[in-house]
Formats: C-alpha cells, structure tokens, sequence
C-alpha cells in the first residue's frame, strides 16, 4: 500500500491553543479515512489544514508529502456551488473548455447521475444533488487526496445514503484518498476504510475498518468517545 | 377594499384639483396696493436701479419696494406669469417673446445703452469668417440680446441667421469670462460691460464683433417692463418709478464721486475701479429705448417670433 | 397586467384634471397649456424637431458615463479592499466625494475639462461611481467565506476569481449600486444642462428644457417633460426588471 502523505508529532490550533497536539497522520492511496469526534474538538480545522486553507494555524510538526499531490474538497455547505454558473459550468470553474475536458465533465456527472442536470442553474437542484455538484467539481481536477467536511450532513437519510452509495463506487473507480470528516459515526464505518478518532488535544486513536469488526466498532468508538 | 380603494382615488383626485389650482391665489393674493414687486439682476448695467434701492428713493415717495434677486430673463417671465412680480428689466428680445407669446406686458422705459461684443480667446480669430465649425460661442442664453446681435450680423455675413446655433454655449457673463480664459481651445464669448474690457486686458483676447456693428446703429441694452396687472392696478406706482429712476440717473451724472462711493461696495469694487467704469462710456444711462422696431422685424424675419400683430 | 390599468386609468384622470384647470381659465395660457396642445407638441417635436436627436444625445452620454463610472467603480472597489493606506484613501475620497452635488462641482469641472460635453460626462461619472462604489464594496465583503475558500482550495487563478466568481457574487448589489447611479447620471445630466446650457449639437434633454424655457414654449416644455417621465419609467419598469430577471432572478438570488 502507497503511502500518500505523512505527518510526524503535529499540532495545530488557534492562537497557540493547540486543537490538535501530536498528531501522527499518514494517508493512504487508495483509502477512506472518515474523521470523527466531538463538536469543536478540531475535525474541520484539521481538514482544512490539510487543504492548505489554515496554513497559519500550524504550531509545530514535520510535514512529508510523498509528491506534490493534487488535493480537492468538499464542503458541507450546499451553497458551495456558485448559483450563477450552470451544473456544467459550475463544475468546470478555472478549467478550460476544451472537448477532452468537457466530455471529461459530462462523463463525471454522468457516474454521479446527474447528466440531465448539466444545463440546470444550482436553485432548481436538491441539496443531495448540489452536493454530487460539489463531488463532480473536485473529481474534474483529478486529485490524488479529496477531502470531505461533512458533505452530507444536511441532507436527509435517504439523499445521504444515496451519496454515500455513490461516493464509494467513485473511490473503487478512481482509486481515490479520501479524507471524510463526520460527526455521523455509523457514516464513518459504513464508508471508512480507517477510523481517526479525535478526543481532547494529544488524545486520538485510529481504527482499521474490517468486515469482521464492523458490527462492532459502534459501540466501541461511543464508548471511546465518552473517555 | 374596492370601495375604499376608489375613496382613495377620489381623495387623491381631489388633492391633485386643490394642488393645481392652489398656485393661482396664492399669487394674486399676496398682492399689496401700496407695494410694488420689482426684479433686480446683478450687472452694472443696472446700476440706476442699486442707487433707487439704497437710497429707498421709492419710499420718499410713500411705495413700499419688494425687491427680488433674479438671474435671468426667463426667469423674471416666468415671475410675472405668475403674479409675483411688477416691473422687470432685461433686453429687448427676451422681452419680445414674451409679447409674442400673448404676454400682456409692456415696455414704460429704458435703462441702460451698452457697448456689447464679441471677444475670441485667440489672436487668429478677429473676424465672423475666422470662426471655425467647432468653435464654441458663448452667451447668456439663446433669445437673449446678445444671441439676438449674433444672428444679425451672421445673416449679414454668410445670408444665415443660424448659422452659429449649432455652436452656442450658455452660461454667465462671469463664468463665461472664467471659460474664455481657461480653454485652450478657441472660444468666443458676448458679452456686455464691464465684462468686454476685463476680457480685453488679455493680450491675446481679441474683439471680433460690436453690438453697434451688428445692429447697424445704436440701440438700447436693457429696457424696463412691466406686467398687464400692474399697469392695471399701479399705474401711479409705475409713474412714480418712472420718475425716480429719472431723478437716479440724474443723481448719478450730476454726483459720480457720491455715486462711486455708493455703488463701489455693492458691487465689490474699489472706489476708483467704479469712476473708472461711470465715466467711461461704455454705459450710458438713458431713459429713451432705442432699436425695438428693427428687432422686431428682424426676429420676426427670422422666425425667433411669429405673430406679426407684436408689431406695434 | 391590472397593476398597468391602474397606471393608465391615474394617468387618464390626471390629464382630465388639467384640461379641466385649463378650462377654468385661473392661469395665463403661456403658462398653463391644455393638454391638446401639449400632445401636439409632443407630436411636432418628434416628427419635425430635434427631440429624437436629443432623447437619443442623453441616453447616449449617459450611457458613456455610467459606462466609464461603473468599471472604475468596480476597480476601485477591489483596491479599497486591500489593505493598507490606498484603500484608507479611497475610503476617504468615498465619504468625501459622494454627498457632493455634481451640479456644485459644475463650475470647477468648468476650470478643469473645459466646455462641451466631456463635462458633462466627467459630472455623470461623478454621480454615478461612488454609489456604485460602496455597494460593489459591500457586495465583494458580503461575499460568503466559503467562495474565497474554494478558489484557494482549487487555486483558481486571480482572473477566474474576479470574474467567475467575486464580481457575479455582488451582482445583486451591483444592480442597486447601478440604479441609484442611473437615477442621479439622469437628474445629474439634466440639470447640468440646463444650467450650463449645452446647445447645438452636443445638446440633450436639458438643453431641449433650457431651449423651451427661453423661447417660452411652454407645451414643448412640457412635453418634454412627458418623455422625461416616459423614459424614467421605461428604464425603471423595463430596462432595470430585464436586468434583474436574466440575472439574479434567473439564477435563483433573490436578496
């Protein structure tokens, strides 16, 4: 197995507060890594340190990425897409039009099922869609890491398990990482191929998913989470 | 709601009638026999009426003077349109229109003769021919006296009243002056005293055209109008005035020292800059009125009034 | 279609009222037309005199200077948003310049650009740039955090990010900026007009005023009052709501 990217004894937060202390994080190529745990506890600002969006927020660490590695996200907020732009174009921002690109796009849409939107301005949309949108939009710039900030969680039950249905046939596909933070922790086994959990600064345990522990991994992260 | 959205109506109606009408007796009603409303615009040309109003020489005469600051012709029009003005003073066009127009007001006397003309900002125009199609000509406004002198001498030269309208620019004496100065593209201005010899003081400002020039004789700059209401009902107000501004003009030539000392500081200048001006002869102060015949043929000829019956 | 009826049927009773008044005969009729008269006028003018031209001259020049107004509003809209002293100046020049008449500035734009309608176009700009200013200002600080995210995530270049995305994200602002900045050029060029007095060939709708007012054609004054209304009301009900709907009505953000 590829290892992705690597991070040795990392702490990051806010105004030398760290969130997360110590962290050792290596991504894999190809997994799903779902981060969890608690409401503030650091999930997102460690995402989006990943991302390279909070690059000030790094207090101390070592940094080893395997190449320049080609990082897209998602974000939970289904006004991600830009309303002015149709489906198509939406997911095309900052590409040019060329045909390979374009067929490209129709081709990612069209796994995601939302082809016959691809003329469609964002409004008419559903969040789930708008979210598949989103999906296709960072797909279209072939990254080797796609990170994910709760990208479902305002959708119902049904519209999430469809998502999550199709965001794993799209990482079998295109042999994705995927970084997923939820605070949904029956979302994080059913899609996860690794667990991090986070707990209080300097307290994190990773879990390995296998079809064996499955049935089990609820009650023990719950458990975990309490501590 | 329907009924009460007509109610509305009928209320909005009816405030609409009151607003309309309502103009019309508030003018009249704010009239006072003993008063007379007159219009005074800024100008040496109107001095007479400065020395009047400082030496309440109405008032000696027991009538009260309302006097109300106006800019220019149209708007002294638009004044006694409305009733709320007696007596006016500006040239003769503007005066014309107005008659041309079914205005019943008259002219009762002159004021003031003037030496007008025509001063370009550059030393190569000094004739009509010199002016180029882009050239901007400015003037108090178009039917004004100057706009009026203009056309005259432009159907003498090229055959073409019009032939400058398309390059016409209105604005104030003053501003005029400051536009001639500052443009470095070729301007003209027309203009009255004592804006001609302030323009002239630049050396490369040049005279292109005299009023006299233009008009083939003397004529009267500004003449004194007033409204059909007030030769109605002031008639002896009018009479009064009249002799006062006689009694004026007089005071002026007899005492010009006195008269200096007096006008100087209303029109913000030194003592002998305004001897300088009263004595010389660019302005003459004369009750007779010259030239309204010849303007009115002329205007009628060309077409700036249409009704041959202002012929009088 | 009623809210139309109802317009016209105020519209109908309005000109009613005033043929009444002028039937009453209170005022002279130089100053107060009857309303036949004034539709003749109308008629006359467009058919044998300037009017069309001049309609035409004034669209035309403002049009050019809330052209020029907008597009340095929306560059000095992204430099006050950078920090530092540039944008403190312009933040100054804002609260400076925008409370101050164009028609005051008038004589110094007189000393400054000369005659001719480059004033007029340098006072419609005036009017037009700092209302549109604050409000692309505010649009661009109003834009949600997550776009800025999202451009640095995918590294979109600082073209994509103006034009993709920051500048339609404020059209809605963008659009009110443009019509207070439309309603002042209008009164701006109008009244710069008739007291400056453009005439002949750079001349518009003022100066079709000024011209009426001194040669005392009151029916053609208010005629041209008629198609000053007309051509407020087109541009509010028409030109502005074709705006908003193949834009921000059509992409769903309605503020």
């Amino acid at each position: 197995m590829k290892v992705l990217m690597q991070w040795s004894s990392l702490s990051i937060g806010y105004d030398k507060k760290p969130l997360v202390e110590n962290l050792d994080l290596i991504i894999r190529s190809p997994e799903i890594l779902c981060v969890v745990g608690e409401t503030g506890i650091g999930k997102s600002t460690l995402l989006r340190f990943i991302a390279g969006l909070q690059e000030k927020e790094r207090l101390s660490g070592t940094v080893t990425e395997v190449n320049q590695i080609r990082k897209a996200m998602v974000f939970q907020e289904t006004d991600q897409i830009f309303p002015w732009k149709r489906v198509l174009s939406n997911v095309m921002i900052g590409m040019s039009k060329t045909t390979e690109n374009l067929s490209q796009a129709k081709a990612i849409l069209r796994e995601l099922g939302i082809e016959d939107k691809k003329d469609a301005y964002p409004y008419t949309l559903s969040g789930g869609q708008k979210q598949r949108v989103a999906i296709a939009r960072a797909l279209m710039r072939k990254p080797d890491l796609l990170l994910m900030d709760e990208p479902f969680g305002s959708l119902d039950v049904q519209n999430r398990k469809k998502n999550q249905e199709i965001l794993r046939q799209l990482f079998w596909h295109h042999e994705l990482s995927v970084v997923f933070v939820t605070h949904d922790l029956q979302e994080a086994i059913d899609l996860g191929d690794r667990i991090l959990l986070l707990k209080n600064p300097g307290h994190h345990q990773y879990y390995e998913v296998t079809d064996k522990n499955r049935q089990l991994l609820l009650p023990q992260l719950l458990s975990e989470m309490r501590i | 709601m329907k009924a009460m959205v007509a109610n509305n109506k009928i209320l909005w109606l009816c405030l609409s009638l009151m607003v309309l009408a309502g103009g019309c007796t508030v003018g009249t009603q704010s009239h006072d026999d003993k008063e007379l409303q007159i219009a005074e615009q800024f100008g040496l040309a109107y001095a007479p009426l400065v020395v009047i109003k400082e030496k309440s020489m109405m008032q000696d005469h027991g009538v009260q003077v309302e006097w109300i600051q106006l800019n220019n012709a149209s708007a002294i029009r638009e004044a006694m349109l409305s009733s709320h003005l007696d007596i006016g003073f500006m040239g003769i066009p503007p005066y014309l229109i107005g008659k041309d127009n079914d205005m019943g007001w008259e002219v009762f006397t002159g004021l003031t003769k003037a030496e007008l003309a025509l001063v370009s900002n550059n030393e190569d125009i000094n004739a009509l021919t010199d002016i180029e199609r882009q050239d901007r000509i400015i003037l108090p406004q178009p039917g004004s006296i100057q706009h009026i002198l203009l056309a005259m001498a432009a159907e003498k030269e090229f055959g073409d009243a019009q032939y400058f309208d398309e390059q016409l620019l209105s604005m104030s004496h003053p501003d005029g002056l400051q536009a001639l100065k500052n443009s470095k593209d070729p301007v003209l201005l027309f203009t009255a005293p004592p804006y001609v010899a302030m323009a002239l003081q630049e050396p490369k400002f040049q005279k292109v055209l005299t009023g006299v020039d233009a008009f083939g004789g003397p004529f009267t700059f500004i003449v004194g109008v007033a409204s059909e209401t007030a030769w109605r009902e002031k008639k002896s107000q009018i009479d009064i005035f009249q002799t006062v501004l006689r009694e004026a003009i007089l005071w002026m030539e007899q005492y010009p020292e006195d008269a200096a000392d007096l006008l100087a500081p209303y029109y913000q200048i030194t003592h002998q800059e305004m001897m300088n001006y009263l004595q010389s002869g660019e302005l003459v102060y004369a009750l007779d009125v010259q030239g309204m015949e010849r303007f009115q043929e002329f205007m009628l000829q060309v077409g700036y009034i249409k009704k041959e019956e202002a012929l009088r | 279609m009623n809210r139309w009826l109802k317009h016209i049927l105020v519209i109908i009773s309005f000109m009613m009222l005033w043929q009444l008044v002028f039937w009453w005969g209170i005022y002279p009729t130089a100053s107060f037309p009857s309303v036949f008269h004034i539709f003749r006028a109308l008629w006359m003018e467009f058919t044998q005199g300037d009017l069309s031209r001049q309609l035409l001259i004034t669209l035309w020049t403002i049009t050019k200077g809330v052209g020029v107004g907008a597009l340095l509003a929306v560059i000095l809209a992204f430099v006050w948003r950078k920090k530092g002293i540039v944008g403190d100046m312009i933040a100054t020049m804002v609260s400076v310049a925008h409370p101050l008449p164009g028609i005051a500035l008038l004589p110094l734009l007189i000393l400054w650009f000369g005659i001719g309608e480059r004033v007029i176009v340098v006072m419609i700009v005036h009017a037009v740039v700092w209302p549109m200013l604050i409000n692309i200002k505010a649009g661009l600080d109003n834009m949600p955090v997550i776009y800025h995210q999202i451009a640095d995530v995918f590294s979109l270049s600082s073209k994509t990010r103006i034009f993709e995305i920051a500048l339609p994200s404020s059209l809605p602002f963008m659009l009110s900026g443009l019509k207070t900045g439309w309603a002042r050029a209008w009164r701006a060029m109008i009244a710069g007009e008739m007291v400056f007095g453009v005439i002949g060939q750079s001349g518009g709708l003022g100066t079709y005023l000024f011209q009426k007012r001194v040669f005392m054609d009151t029916p053609g004054l208010l005629a041209g009052l008629l198609v000053i209304i007309a051509m407020g009301i087109f541009v509010e009900e028409f030109f502005f709501s074709f705006l908003e709907n193949s834009t921000i009505k059509r992409w769903g953000m309605g503020q």
